[in-house]
């Protein structure tokens, strides 16, 4: 076995963002600066380009690294890791954008803070193309290790060290679950190979248990119900762009592993095992309901965006049970849902980081803060009610095309109730992404008063204007996505 | 020059790209704004009447335009008009530039937030109107939602954000379910993955998911509508809604729900539709009589007004689900007549509104004297409203109740009693409510200098008038258009279900009394079952038009 | 059973110089009892309360110290197997220890190995 330069080369995506991060980390120390907005634009260029790589190599032939076939080779580089390598990196790059102004509002601007999100990003590319679970679980880690110092950032602010330490202790806990999963399966069937973990017949209780306690620390990193409880906190505690960048980029890596899990190993066991279907069912069902009707009282904003998020991972969950049913065209949606969610969850972060004061604090995050918002500054008032009713799942956004495209895959897969509770569950949510809309538009105007002013800043305004360009993007001209998650979905074998 | 489908696209379109124009003027020009929006929404009524002089007599779709778009999904951006369409579009048009003159001086602030989003709306209701693919409809239906929403919302009375989204959670509850309909339809094995409406008509479902997808098709179009038990937003929603939100959502939205039937829930499952109009037309009923009841004792104008929108649109709902040329060709009549009589009255409740910040009944009495001019719009659009021959809303009440009587279930003839007193009723509530408003002793002091309708407002409601009276005397002007369509529509549910009723109206017509003129054929139909006097099965049969409820002017012999 | 055989002399080996070794030391060893002496000991620091507080410092450098220390232990897999990896492996592993350098460098300059 002998590595050469160019074999390494379906990994330069990935390579590349490893290189900017230790040139930030050395420009830090060697040449730092007061103004740390280099930073940000050398993290942007380098995710944009990273981003680029991957696109443009899609549709070329799968790589395998380090190895001859599937079930040795510890990185697959398919279209499937492509794919989502672009959109985890898109992710990074607007989260990038809408950090500068933040970090010098809140007094945590340091460069390593674009370094921390590089490596988390590096992570998700490693989740996304691993083909055995240790690398998923060294991708998982890289990527977590990041988050969690990022969720600490704001240092002087209790709420932050108080995100940070149960982010880290509920993420330590979940991934003693997942490493355990992973020890069981690796008795029962002596390989992490996801694709010699396909060849099992379900039947070994060691399997089942495995497979389970996998599942949970994935539910764990996704906030399904009832593994959601440190989400709110972590959301409201972390900066706010930290916080757009966790409920997305987490999320989108830990599902793309999970389908990818569920499409070479845990597919044929979810098949002759017809226990997983139920399991998977009352994880999405429960997660939706609960997620909504958590938000639907919650009072801070920031807190409602993070239950909102525990149910947009509910849905998602629709989409693996569809394709655990082995619905082929399920895997895509949730590639697409993932996307259009970045956007506009990302986009909605982005405004409240316009928002966000000075002093800061939990009263700044209130609906009421917010009360004529709409008028005061109209382009972010128009492009919050587009991530509001983006979230919502209303047309003519991603946000729509998304739900409908996993709800078509729910019917497909004969899970109609899943799709009518995924309604239910959408129906409940107009109500509170709604209230986001009355509080800029519709309550009385508090004089002078303690209302934000936002912040001006290009980076941001650019982040949330791609992030609004996407979301109606992704609603009106869906196809070139579709094409994409089609070929991602092609090279997994469906 | 366009061609006719680009012009359809274009109507569509002109409100979109003006709101778009619009948001680049400066916030403060109120009276540009206003304006700009005036004579945007005036062209495009007039670009609109472009359709009216292409639209060729027949039951078909016309000036179809079909674009591919999200192709793996078989979405496409597929426009077309029928009669029924065409009716509803020009009465959207017509109404627009009115009510935004209507409301020059009753929105004095977020003016440009309120001509934007007046004109994002009018591109969602023509859209819904002209779609012909299940997507491309169900995009239309909840984008214009948000617009009508805001209107609600910022420039409402006090209880604007509850009777906002409350407004908002009952329709998007129903479209939602609707929605999971939409991807069961498209999703069929037979005839492919596809949204389109054409191919939706083609499909075969299993009695029992028929009957599931009818429901929630019609859950979502009864909420619009509103039918009775689901209709409790409506007066929240017109008491709190600025004067030109409660016009275009009288005028207008609640047609939408009115259509919804005809084009989608009543084709798509006919037999389910047929087994449901039993249902559907009691509550269409009790919709009429319940709302004229509760019209009669509201304090508020405007709740009254919304009341008896309730059970005006209950005569729609049940000349649909009489299910004959008749019934239908006489709901889609109403929903004009309302959409003309309803928004004068709105308008002249804005008017009392803007001068006195009361609507309550009990603040006026006598005001006659006071305003001859504002008593002469109110006397005639009540009349119009409350279907005095001769004014417009007289002959859609009459093809309704005429349907229904004749209609092939055997519950017409109660139904017609019933929705008969519903006519009464209307007649009473109206003229009281003038009464109680204009005519007996003036005894408010704060009504001694009330102001007379100035020229702006004389302006606006001039059309209405006109409309009302043209159509009360010429109905066949637009039943020549809706005809056609109507026909088709029952022939296309009757054989869908496979029942043995033919759509004829000649007989009905020679029992009903009223002094008929045939004229011009405008679709022939074979004839499946036997007709009371009709030609032997097999034969083709003339199914005469409709105008001979015209009151004037001969129509043109063939 | 040849190859356990040598592990258990190797045991015995071991065993045989620790105890040879002590038996030195207390054999030749100076034994003066102190108070001190019989203190626990704890990698130099002085047990007091269990809350006592440390200087955040100290936890610094042992996380520095356990994050480098534990980073070697991939040396030594390599170093068994070098010669089959041949060059390609020389290469995998200069990158490796460059980045741990890099690492290094970033805390040097950070200040983290400054006491002060």
């Amino acid at each position: 076995m002998s590595i050469s330069l160019p074999a390494l080369e379906p990994l330069l995506p990935g390579l590349l963002l490893v290189g900017v991060a230790i040139l930030l980390l050395m420009y830090e120390v060697f040449a730092g600066q007061a103004d740390r907005t280099y930073a940000a634009h050398l993290a942007v260029v380098g995710l944009g380009l990273s981003m680029f790589l991957s696109l443009k190599a899609v549709g070329t032939p799968r790589a395998l690294l380090f190895g001859t076939d599937l079930a040795n080779a510890p990185l697959i580089v398919d279209d499937f890791a492509r794919v989502a390598s672009a959109l985890v990196a898109a992710a990074g790059l607007v989260a990038a954008l809408l950090s500068p102004s933040y970090a010098k509002n809140a007094g945590h601007d340091h460069g390593e803070y674009y370094g921390l999100i590089l490596f988390a990003v590096v992570g998700m590319m490693i989740m996304s193309m691993a083909g055995d679970l240790m690398t998923f679980f060294l991708g998982l880690e890289t990527m977590s290790i990041a988050v969690y110092a990022l969720t600490g950032l704001r240092a002087h602010d209790p709420r932050s060290t108080e995100a940070a330490l149960k982010y880290f202790l509920m993420g330590a806990f979940a991934t003693g679950f997942l490493l355990f999963g992973i020890a069981l399966v690796y008795g029962a069937t002596a390989s992490v190979s996801l694709a010699t973990l396909a060849t099992f017949k379900a039947g070994s209780p060691l399997l089942t248990l495995g497979i389970a306690l996998i599942l949970i620390g994935f539910a764990f990193k996704v906030a399904a119900v009832p593994f959601h409880m440190w989400a709110p906190d972590v959301y409201e505690g972390a900066p706010t762009p930290v916080t757009g960048f966790m409920a997305v980029g987490v999320k989108a890596a830990a599902f793309i592993a999970l389908l990818r899990l569920v499409h070479s190993g845990l597919g044929v066991s979810a098949q002759t095992d017809s226990t997983w279907i139920p399991i998977l069912s009352a994880l999405a069902v429960l997660t939706i309901l609960v997620g909504n009707v958590l938000a639907l009282v919650q009072q801070n904003v920031k807190r409602m965006l993070a239950y909102s998020s525990v149910s947009h991972a509910g849905y998602l969950l629709i989409g693996v049970v569809a394709a655990a049913r082995g619905e082929a065209s399920a895997g895509s949606a949730i590639i697409f849902y993932l996307t259009s969610y970045t956007f506009m969850t990302l986009g909605a972060f982005g405004v409240l980081t316009f928002l966000e004061r000075k002093e800061g604090g939990p009263e700044s995050e209130r609906y009421g803060a917010f009360a004529g918002i709409g008028f005061r500054h109209p382009a972010l008032g128009m492009a919050m009610s587009l991530f509001m009713v983006a979230l919502a799942g209303m047309p003519p956004t991603g946000g729509f095309f998304g739900k409908l495209y996993l709800f078509t895959a729910a019917i497909r897969a004969e899970e109609t109730w899943l799709a009518l509770v995924g309604i239910a569950g959408s129906l409940i949510s107009v109500y509170y992404y709604l209230r986001v809309i009355v509080a800029f538009y519709m309550r009385e105007v508090p004089e002078p008063g303690p209302t934000p002013t936002a912040t001006r800043s290009a980076q941001l305004t650019l982040g949330v204007a791609l992030a609004a360009f996407f979301v109606l993007q992704l609603g009106l001209f869906p196809a070139p996505l579709l094409a994409l998650t089609k070929s991602a979905m092609l090279s997994l074998g469906l | 020059m366009l061609q006719p489908a680009e012009i359809l696209a274009a109507v569509v379109f002109l409100p979109l790209v003006g709101a778009l124009v619009l948001a680049l003027f400066p916030a403060g020009d109120h009276n540009n704004l206003k304006g700009t929006a005036i004579g945007l929404t005036t062209a495009n009524f007039l670009l609109s009447l472009l359709l009216w002089g292409n639209f060729r007599p027949g039951p078909g779709y016309q000036m179809e335009l079909n674009l591919a778009w999200i192709e793996p999904f078989g979405i496409h951006f597929h426009l077309g008009l029928d009669g029924i369409s065409l009716v509803l579009v020009i009465l959207t048009t017509f109404l627009m530039p009115l009510t935004l003159l209507g409301a020059w001086s009753a929105v004095e602030h977020r003016v440009k937030e309120f001509v934007i989003a007046m004109l994002a709306l009018e591109t969602g209701m023509l859209g819904a109107f002209v779609s012909l693919d299940l997507f491309l409809f169900y995009l239309f239906w909840e984008a214009m939602l948000i617009p009508m929403y805001f209107l609600i919302g910022i420039w409402g009375g006090q209880r604007r954000i509850y009777a906002a989204v409350k407004f908002f959670i009952f329709t998007m509850a129903g479209s939602l379910l609707m929605l999971v309909a939409i991807l069961v339809v498209a999703t069929q094995p037979t005839g492919g993955f596809d949204f389109s409406l054409a191919t939706a008509l083609t499909r075969d479902f299993a009695p029992q998911t028929e009957r599931l997808l009818f429901w929630a098709f019609a859950i979502a179009f009864a909420i619009k509508v509103p039918m009775f038990p689901v209709h409790t937003w409506l007066p929240d929603a017109h008491v709190e809604a600025p004067t030109a939100g409660s016009v275009i959502l009288a005028g207008v939205l609640l047609k939408l729900g009115v259509y919804g039937f005809v084009r989608f829930a009543f084709p798509m499952f006919p037999n389910a539709a047929l087994a449901a109009a039993p249902v559907l037309g009691w509550l269409a009923v009790i919709g009429i009589v319940y709302g004229a009841l509760v019209a009669w004792v509201q304090p508020d104008m405007k709740k009254l007004v919304a009341y008896s929108s309730v059970s005006h649109l209950g005569f729609c709902m049940l000349g649909l689900a009489a299910m004959t040329t008749e019934g239908v060709a006489g709901a889609i009549f109403v929903c004009i007549a309302h959409g003309i009589s309803t928004p004068a009255l709105f308008l002249l409740v804005g008017m009392l509104y803007e001068r006195r910040h009361t609507r309550v009944l009990a603040d006026y009495g006598g005001i006659a004297r006071k305003v001859p001019i504002f008593a002469f719009f109110l006397v005639m659009t009540v009349m119009a409203s409350a279907g005095l021959p001769a004014l417009s809303g007289f002959p859609g009440e009459f093809l309704v109740l005429l349907g229904t009587y004749t209609s092939p279930h055997g519950l017409g003839r109660i139904w017609t009693i019933v929705a008969a007193t519903g006519v009464i009723l209307a007649a009473v509530y109206l003229l009281w409510m003038t009464q109680r408003v204009l005519f007996g002793p003036l005894q408010n002091p704060a009504n001694e200098d009330l102001q007379d309708m100035n020229a702006r407002e004389i302006v606006t409601l001039v059309p209405l008038m006109v409309m009302a009276v043209f159509l009360g005397l010429h109905p066949s002007t637009i039943l020549d258009k809706i005809e056609p369509a109507s026909t088709r529509f029952v022939q296309l549910v009757h054989q869908g279900s496979g029942t043995n009723y033919q759509a004829d109206a000649g007989a009905l017509r020679r029992s009903s009394g009223v002094q008929m003129r045939p004229t011009t054929p405008s679709i022939q139909l074979p004839i499946r079952g036997q007709n009371p006097g009709g030609p032997p099965p097999g034969a083709f049969q003339r199914v005469p038009g409709l105008r001979g409820l015209d009151m004037v002017a001969p129509v043109k012999e063939q | 059973m040849h190859s356990y055989g040598l592990l258990l002399v190797l045991f015995g080996i071991a065993a045989g110089i620790a105890t040879i070794l002590y038996a030195i030391t207390v054999t030749l060893g100076p034994r003066a009892r102190n108070p001190t002496k019989d203190e626990p000991f704890e990698c130099g620091n002085i047990v007091k309360q269990v809350n006592h507080r440390v200087s955040v410092k100290f936890y610094i450098v042992a996380l520095l110290f356990i994050l480098f220390d534990m980073e070697t232990v991939f040396l030594y897999p390599w170093a068994v197997i070098y010669r089959d990896l041949g060059w390609t492996g020389f290469w995998a592993m200069i990158s490796f220890v460059s980045v741990l350098m890099l690492g290094l460098v970033y805390v040097w300059k950070k200040g983290a190995l400054d006491w002060d």
